[in-house]
């Protein structure tokens, strides 16, 4: 019992097809092996099948790369025979070129299964191997090849049988052998160039045949005969088929696609805590101008103008902190060569601020500002003036008896002081200007937040959504998020400080002596004192004057009241008081015992008196003088 | 050995079973029938849904047919490894030498006409 090659027509080509048929020329006997060798370069050909002359079934088809044409072996283990049937392969897709060869083996009528088959090998080389197969029996051996480039025709390979070419523009051929027993078999081609080349391979035994214990006719006659015979049909009905086989394929199937990928971000930056704000900010420069004691050469002394600007929150020099996204999406599985489908990953980043919460620094704003009063050169003094902004004293000291003041004017406003007279050595006392500034810088507000910082990310896989699991496949994206606006280690801008305007003019310096050009330069403000010329005056100062005592001390001694006593009754006597020329009052004059007369150039008093004891007022003014 | 072609002019297959041929012939050894899939109505131009089935029969006497082999040829354009496929066919060997006539059923499934246009070459 062995495998013969019945028939093998001539393939049929087929060009821009899906499937193709060829037919037996000859009839098929029944329980015969029908072999079908099919290549297509279809895209995705699927499993291949067949129909006619019985069932069919296929081993996996193998793909030789160089020429896309896919290699495949289909199978009719248990023809039906008694016609000649047309086989038609069919696939997936239609194949530029597709080509079709079928064959008959007989076996005694006896069914057959498949023993093993390879999972088919490309390769490039003049001699197409496929992989050994181990075969359990006197199996018929079939392979099927392809040169994938070139024009030269596969032929058979040693050991084998030549069955036919497909034809000349697929250069596919196959060759067969029968095996006298079990072993290993090798299926090898030839080609006289060396070219890419795709082979697969399988053997089919007689079903059964290895199940069949050779059985010795123990006894002659009719009870081994009919045992006999027995043996034989049990052997014939037992032509089972193999086992139905299941494939589980691990790994993802073509077309499988993942279910959708999610990928969640965390955003953490450093540094600034959410929802904390800005402290207050504040400003407050303070400008102190002393004038003591210029004396003649002197010059004022140095003026002191200081501003401090304090904003409270984030300390000088200080920065915010890093603001690091990192983000990792672990797809697990992929290990396949399977495709992705498009794979879209949409990234928006929305920097709105910030708003952590972490004060600011320090911000430390200082301003030294110097007044430098230049050239009182007068042999000139002050004497002891003191001036208070508000309240002004004038306390002149020292003027010595019979000299007298000028005219003194003090006026509050566009206020002059105008003091006249004041002799060399005479010393004004300190003046002392005190101005309060507030500084609000407009920048950040207090309490007022950065807005919020919002990353938003899609990761939308396409793809696989079964749930088979490819290999590890990872994808890693490492976002950086800077956040626009205080770049780290940035400090605060210029802080302006615009304090009040301070004027000082002082008016009423007689000489000629100019005060040389003092300036107070605080921030964006500048304090000029201009213009004490020689006609005298300082700028505008607003001197607010207050209450002035004069005590003059100028009557002299000799020249007081002393007690004027008028005696002797009927006398007439006159008293004349000199020395008071202004418009004083008098007091009262006792007259006793008598009268008095006062006379004085405009006027005359009489004073009567009857009794010594009567005392008669009256009273009289003396004329102004 | 004479090569009998059989032109087949632009012509609309309607859906259902239509005979080209038979081509009269005589000590051939191959035959095979090839269209143009680009003609307007042809294959490139309808949907994947339709097909046409071809089936290369012989008879040695004219009356008795067999089959020789056959294709099915899908429609749509079909771009394969080696480009855009415009041409179907089918061809085979094994005509027997005493075979006379040569036709090819075609099989028009889907939802519409077909027009092809090609030759039936037997040689």
């Amino acid at each position: 019992m062995a495998y013969v090659l019945a028939q093998n027509p001539t393939a049929a080509n087929g060009g821009g097809s899906n499937s193709i048929s060829k037919a037996f020329a000859s009839t098929v006997t029944a329980h015969s092996l029908l072999v079908a060798f099919i290549t297509t370069d279809a895209t995705a050909p699927g499993t291949f099948t067949a129909t006619g002359g019985g069932t069919w079934a296929s081993i996996a088809a193998i793909k030789e790369p160089a020429s896309t044409q896919w290699l495949c072996i289909l199978y009719c283990l248990d023809a039906t025979g008694g016609t000649a049937p047309t086989v038609q392969v069919s696939w997936t897709g239609a194949g530029t070129f597709n080509g079709l060869v079928i064959a008959e083996f007989t076996n005694s009528g006896v069914a057959s299964f498949l023993d093993t088959n390879t999972a088919g090998t490309t390769g490039n080389s003049t001699t197409p191997t496929d992989s050994a197969m181990t075969a359990t029996d006197v199996d018929a051996v079939v392979s099927w090849t392809l040169a994938g480039a070139g024009t030269n025709q596969p032929t058979v390979g040693a050991g084998f049988t030549f069955g036919t070419n497909q034809d000349t523009t697929d250069l596919a051929a196959w060759e067969y052998k029968i095996l006298s027993g079990a072993g290993s078999v090798t299926p090898v081609f030839a080609i006289s160039a060396s070219v890419p080349w795709g082979i697969i391979s399988a053997a089919f035994a007689p079903a059964g045949a290895a199940t069949v214990a050779p059985m010795a006719p123990a006894q002659p006659g009719r009870t081994w005969l009919k045992y006999f015979k027995h043996r034989q049909k049990l052997a014939l009905t037992d032509a089972s088929s193999p086992a139905a086989q299941t494939l589980t394929p691990v790994g993802i199937t073509t077309n499988e696609v993942f279910g959708a990928t999610a990928v969640s971000n965390v955003v953490q930056p450093l540094g600034i805590t959410t929802g904390e704000v800005l402290g207050t900010s504040s400003v407050t420069s303070s400008y102190t101008i002393s004038l003591s004691a210029i004396n003649t050469f002197e010059q004022f002394g140095d003026v002191v103008v200081s501003a401090t600007v304090a904003a409270i929150g984030i300390p000088s020099a200080e920065q915010f902190g890093t603001t690091a996204v990192t983000q990792i999406v672990s797809a697990q599985g992929i290990t396949t060569a399977e495709r992705f489908g498009t794979d879209v990953v949409t990234l928006t980043v929305s920097g709105v601020g910030i708003t952590t919460g972490e004060a600011f620094g320090d911000v430390n704003v200082q301003t030294v500002t110097s007044i430098l009063p230049q050239g009182i050169t007068t042999g000139e003094v002050f004497g002891n003036t003191t001036i208070t902004p508000g309240s002004v004293t004038l306390s002149p000291q020292g003027i010595p008896t019979g000299e007298v003041f000028g005219d003194v004017i003090v006026s509050v406003g566009a206020s002059s002081v105008t003091p006249t007279g004041i002799n060399t050595g005479e010393q004004l006392g300190s003046v002392t200007i005190t101005t309060s500034t507030t500084l609000q810088p407009a920048a950040i507000t207090t309490g007022a937040l950065f807005g919020a910082v919002a990353l938003t990310q899609t990761v939308a896989a396409v793809g696989i959504t079964t749930a088979e699991r490819f290999g590890d496949a990872t994808v890693q994206t490492v976002v950086s998020i800077q956040t626009v606006g205080i770049t780290s280690s940035e400090m605060f801008g210029d802080t302006t400080l615009t304090p009040g305007s301070v004027t000082v003019t002082t008016v009423g310096i007689t000489t000629g002596e100019v005060l040389g050009t003092p300036s107070v330069q605080v921030g964006a403000s500048a304090v000029n004192p201009q213009g004490v010329t020689s006609g005298e005056r300082l700028g505008t100062t607003t001197i607010t004057v207050g209450s002035v005592t004069l005590s003059p001390t100028g009557i002299r001694s000799e020249e007081r009241f002393g007690v004027t006593t008028l005696s002797g009754q009927g006398l007439q006597q006159t008293l004349t008081v000199l020395g008071i020329v202004t418009a004083e009052l008098f007091g009262n004059l006792n007259a006793r015992y008598g009268s008095a007369q006062v006379n004085n150039s405009t006027q005359v008093a009489v004073v009567n008196s009857s009794t010594q004891a009567e005392a008669v007022s009256f009273s009289m003014q003396t004329p102004v003088i | 050995m004479t090569t009998h072609t059989l032109t087949i002019n632009s012509t609309t297959l309607p859906v259902g079973v239509t005979t080209l041929g038979p081509v009269n012939v005589g000590s051939n050894s191959h035959a095979g029938i090839s269209i143009d899939r680009t003609i307007v109505g042809g294959l490139n131009s309808v949907s994947a849904s339709s097909a046409i089935l071809v089936l290369i029969q012989t008879s040695v006497d004219g009356v008795t047919w067999k089959d020789l082999c056959g294709a099915t040829w899908p429609g749509g354009v079909i771009v394969t490894g080696h480009g855009q496929i415009n041409t179907s066919s089918v061809d085979t060997g094994d005509v027997d030498p005493a075979v006379t006539k040569v036709k090819v059923i075609a099989t028009v499934t889907g939802p519409a006409s077909i027009a092809i246009a090609g030759t039936i070459t037997v040689t």
